[in-house]
C-alpha cells in the first residue's frame, strides 16, 4: 500500500472518528434541550413554573380558530397555545396565553407563530400587552379588541390574533368557570327587544373609550335608535349586591334615553331590588356629556328606610350600582355615537373656542362616509369629524384603510377654515400619505352646496411615477380621493345641517 | 505569543467585525437590536472557543488535506449544539436569529480562526484566542447593534428612551451606514492611539512591539 492511499485512508478514518464523536454528542444534546413547540417551555418563558400539558377537548374548534394544546401550572394559571383564524390579509396566529385561574385574568401572553405577510405588519410585544389584565367572565370576554392591541395599519393581524384570544377565552369559560360559549348576541338582542321595537344590528365596540364599575355586553345599532346591554358593579363601600345587568335605548337624533330595563337585579337583599319607576327616571333624559349621570339623583333610592344597604351617601347601593349603567352608556354614547372623543381635535384646529356637540343624524346616511362629531363653538363655528375610506370610485385595489379629518367651517360666511387628518388611512407606503398642504387646499372654500367639492382637485394627490402602484384609473391617488370624500361628506352634512339646525 | 497580545487582537487590533471585517452577514442581519447582537456575539463565543479547543487538540491528528472539512464537521457541531440550546431556552432570539444561526458554521471567523490560530497553536492559547475573538465580535455587534436600536427604534435593550426614532437606521441601508460610520470612526481612534504609542517608542528608543514583530517577519 503506498502512502497516498495510506493517507487517504488516515484522513477518512479521522474524519469519521471526528463524525462519530459529533454524532454521540448531538445525540446526547438532543435529549437535553429536547423542545416541542407549543410545549411547557413556551409557557415556562412567559411564567416559570410547573407546567405540565393536558388533553385538549378534541371537539374545540370554533369559527375564530383551534385551541391546539392546553397546559396547566398547577392549579394557579391555565395555558393555551392557540390558533386564531387569519383576517383580512393576515395569515393565521398561534399565541401562547396563560390565564390565571383565580382571578380569570389575562397574565401573558406571546405570539409563537405570526400570520402578518411581514414583520411590519405585525404586533409588537408592548401592543399584545393590552390583553393583559382583561379578566375573563364569559365567552364574550374578547369581543373588544383592546385599543393598544388594535393597530391601525396592521387590522389584520388584529384581528386574527384576537380571534386566538376568543377561542381561548371560550375554550376557558366552558372548561374552566363551566359556562357556556355560546354566542349570546341573539340573547342580547332580544333584551333590547323588550323595549324596543326597532330591529337592532350588533356593532363593533371601540375599545378605545374606557368603561369604569363594568362592561359593555352588546351595542347595537338600528336606524334610529341604539341599543346598549350593560352589566354594572358598584362604586362603593358595604356593597350587599352583585352585579346588574341592565338593557338601554338611546335615541340618535335627540341623544335621549328612550327606554331601559333591569334585566338581571343584583340585589341579595329582599327589598332594594330596582324597579321599574326607579328606572323610568332615566327615560327622556338627554346625553349632553359623558358624565351626565356622575350625579344624577333622579333615579337613586334613599336608603334612610333600609338601614342594611345604607351607605355613607345616603343612596342604596343597589340603585347607585343601576346608575353605573346608565354612566356607563352615556359616557359611551358620548364618545363614540357623538363624537365626543373628537373635541379635542377641534380644540386644536380652532384654539380659545367652547364646543357644544349637536346631535346629528343625516336624512340619509352618505355612501362611503361617516360623520362622527358635529360641534357648534361658542363663536358660532361649526366642528365637523368625518370618517371615509374611499370615495367608492375603482376600489378592487384600494391601498388605503380608514381617513379620519376634523374640518372647521365659519357658521357665518360657509367658508373652510382650518382642517386637518385625524387619522391617516395609509397602510403599508408612506408615500401614499396625504400632506397637509393637499388638505390645506380645501381651506378657504365657500361650501355653497353639498356638491361643492365633487369636481375639486386641488386637494388630490397625481398618481404618478413611483406612486404607480394605486393608481386609480382617474390619476389620482386613493389615499388623496378618500379625504376629498370625507370633504365631500362634510359639505352634505353642513347643507342639510345649516337649513334644518343651524341655521 | 504573549496572551497580552492574543487579548489586544481579538478585542482591538485584529477585531473580525471592525479590523477584518468578517462575518458581515450576520452583522447587518442581526443589529437590529442590542439584545440579538449580544446574543449572535454570545453564539459565536461560545462556538469560537469550543471549535478552537477541538481543532488544537486535534491539530497532530488531523490530516493536512482534510483539514477543511474536519473544522467544519467541529463547528456544525457547537452550531447544532448552540441551535438546541437557544430554541429550548431563549426562543425569541432563536426565532430572532432564523436563517443566520446555521450560517454560522460558515462564519469567516470561526473558520479563519480554526485555519489559522487553532491549528498551529496550543490548547490554552487557541481557547484564549477563541474567546477574545468572541469578544471582539460581540462588543462591536453590541456598539453597531445599540446605535441602531438607539435611532431606529429609540430604545436599548427593549427599554424605551424616546419616542423619535428613524426608521432608517433600522432598515439594512441602515445597518450597510451605521456599519461604515462605525468602522471609519474605530480605525481613526485605532491608528491615532497606535501612532501615538509607536512616537512615544521611538522618542523613547525602543521600538513598540507591532514594529518589532514586522521585522521578525521580514527576518
Amino acid at each position: 500500500m503506498n502512502e497516498n492511499v495510506k493517507g487517504s485512508i488516515k484522513a477518512m478514518a479521522v474524519l469519521l472518528c471526528i463524525a462519530i464523536a459529533s454524532g454521540l454528542l448531538l445525540a446526547i444534546c438532543n435529549d437535553v434541550f429536547y423542545y416541542e413547540a407549543g410545549g411547557a417551555e413556551d409557557f415556562n418563558a412567559l411564567l416559570s413554573g410547573n407546567w405540565a400539558l393536558v388533553e385538549v377537548a378534541e371537539d374545540f374548534t370554533s369559527d375564530y380558530g383551534t385551541v391546539s394544546k392546553v397546559a396547566e401550572n398547577g392549579t394557579s394559571h391555565a395555558g393555551f397555545i392557540v390558533v386564531g383564524n387569519g383576517s383580512g390579509k393576515s395569515g393565521a396566529y398561534t399565541m401562547a396565553i396563560i390565564i390565571d385561574r383565580a382571578t380569570n385574568k389575562v397574565v401573558a401572553v406571546k405570539t409563537i407563530e405570526m400570520g402578518a405577510t411581514s414583520s411590519g405588519y405585525d404586533l409588537s410585544q408592548d401592543q399584545l400587552d393590552a390583553y393583559v389584565g382583561i379578566e375573563i367572565a364569559d365567552a364574550t370576554a374578547f369581543d373588544v379588541i383592546p385599543s393598544g392591541a388594535l393597530v391601525a395599519g396592521a387590522t389584520g393581524s388584529s384581528k386574527a390574533i384576537n380571534n386566538a384570544f376568543k377561542v381561548a377565552g371560550a375554550y376557558y369559560t366552558i372548561h374552566y368557570l363551566g359556562g357556556s360559549a355560546v354566542d349570546p348576541t341573539e340573547e342580547y338582542l332580544g333584551y333590547l327587544g323588550q323595549i324596543s321595537t326597532e330591529t337592532f344590528t350588533k356593532a363593533d365596540v371601540d375599545g378605545s373609550i374606557a368603561v369604569n364599575n363594568g362592561r359593555l355586553l352588546l351595542v347595537a345599532t338600528s336606524q334610529t335608535q341604539v341599543g346598549f346591554y350593560v352589566e354594572s358593579t358598584s362604586d362603593g363601600n358595604y356593597v350587599d349586591n352583585g352585579a346588574y345587568r341592565v338593557a338601554i335605548i338611546v335615541d340618535r337624533a335627540t341623544a335621549q334615553i328612550v327606554s331601559a330595563k333591569v334585566i338581571e337585579d343584583g340585589a341579595t337583599i329582599p327589598g332594594y331590588e330596582v324597579g321599574q319607576t326607579t328606572i323610568d327616571a332615566y327615560v327622556g333624559q338627554a346625553i349632553t356629556s359623558g358624565n351626565v349621570f356622575d350625579n344624577f339623583e333622579g333615579g337613586l333610592i334613599d336608603s334612610s328606610s333600609l338601614n342594611a344597604g345604607m351607605t355613607n351617601t345616603g343612596w342604596t347601593q343597589s340603585s347607585r350600582t343601576v346608575r353605573n349603567a346608565f354612566s356607563i352608556v352615556a359616557n359611551y354614547y358620548y364618545n363614540a355615537f357623538l363624537g365626543g372623543k373628537y373635541l379635542a381635535d377641534l380644540e386644536t384646529l380652532a384654539t380659545g373656542e367652547t364646543w357644544t356637540i349637536v346631535p346629528f343624524a343625516p336624512s340619509t346616511p352618505y355612501v362611503d362616509a361617516t360623520i362622527l362629531c358635529l360641534a357648534q363653538s361658542s363663536s358660532g363655528k361649526v366642528g365637523i369629524v368625518v370618517s371615509a375610506v374611499s370615495d367608492g370610485v375603482n376600489t378592487t385595489n384600494i391601498m388605503n384603510g380608514e381617513y379620519i379629518v376634523a374640518i372647521i367651517i365659519d357658521g357665518a360666511t360657509d367658508e373652510v377654515l382650518s382642517a386637518k387628518i385625524v387619522k391617516d388611512g395609509w397602510v403599508s407606503m408612506d408615500i401614499f400619505a396625504v400632506p397637509q398642504e393637499k388638505v390645506n387646499a380645501y381651506v378657504g372654500t365657500v361650501i355653497t352646496s353639498a356638491t361643492v367639492f365633487d369636481t375639486f382637485e386641488g386637494g388630490l394627490v397625481a398618481a404618478e411615477g413611483y406612486l404607480n402602484y394605486g393608481e386609480t384609473n382617474t390619476g389620482w391617488t386613493q389615499s388623496s380621493r378618500a379625504v376629498r370624500h370625507a370633504f365631500q361628506a362634510v359639505a352634505g352634512c353642513y347643507v342639510e345641517y345649516s337649513e334644518n339646525i343651524g341655521g | 505569543m504573549k496572551i497580552k497580545d492574543i487579548i489586544m487582537d481579538g478585542l482591538f487590533r485584529q477585531n473580525p467585525t471592525l479590523r477584518l471585517v468578517l462575518g458581515v452577514c450576520s452583522t447587518l442581519a442581526l443589529t437590529t437590536s442590542a439584545f440579538d447582537s449580544f446574543g449572535m456575539g454570545v453564539a459565536v463565543t461560545f462556538v469560537l472557543v469550543c471549535s478552537n479547543v477541538i481543532v488544537s487538540l486535534l491539530r497532530n491528528v488531523i490530516p493536512d488535506k482534510v483539514r477543511i472539512p474536519a473544522f467544519v464537521l467541529v463547528i456544525a457541531t457547537f452550531v447544532t449544539i448552540v441551535q438546541l440550546f437557544l430554541r429550548k431556552y431563549v426562543n425569541a432570539l432563536y426565532a430572532n436569529f432564523g436563517v443566520f444561526l446555521p450560517l454560522i458554521v460558515v462564519n469567516c471567523i470561526i473558520l479563519g480562526r480554526a485555519e489559522g490560530f487553532a491549528f498551529k497553536n496550543k490548547v490554552g492559547l487557541a481557547a484564549l484566542d477563541g474567546l477574545f475573538m468572541g469578544l471582539g465580535y460581540t462588543w462591536a455587534m453590541v456598539l453597531i447593534g445599540g446605535v441602531r436600536e438607539i435611532l431606529g427604534f429609540g430604545t436599548i435593550f427593549g427599554i424605551k428612551l424616546w419616542d423619535f426614532s428613524i426608521g432608517f437606521f433600522a432598515s439594512q441601508s441602515g445597518a450597510f451606514f451605521t456599519y461604515g460610520v462605525v468602522i471609519a470612526t474605530f480605525v481613526t481612534i485605532w491608528n491615532a492611539i497606535e501612532r501615538k504609542q509607536k512616537l512615544k517608542s521611538a522618542t523613547a528608543g525602543v521600538k513598540d512591539p507591532a514594529t518589532i514583530a514586522e521585522e521578525k517577519e521580514e527576518n
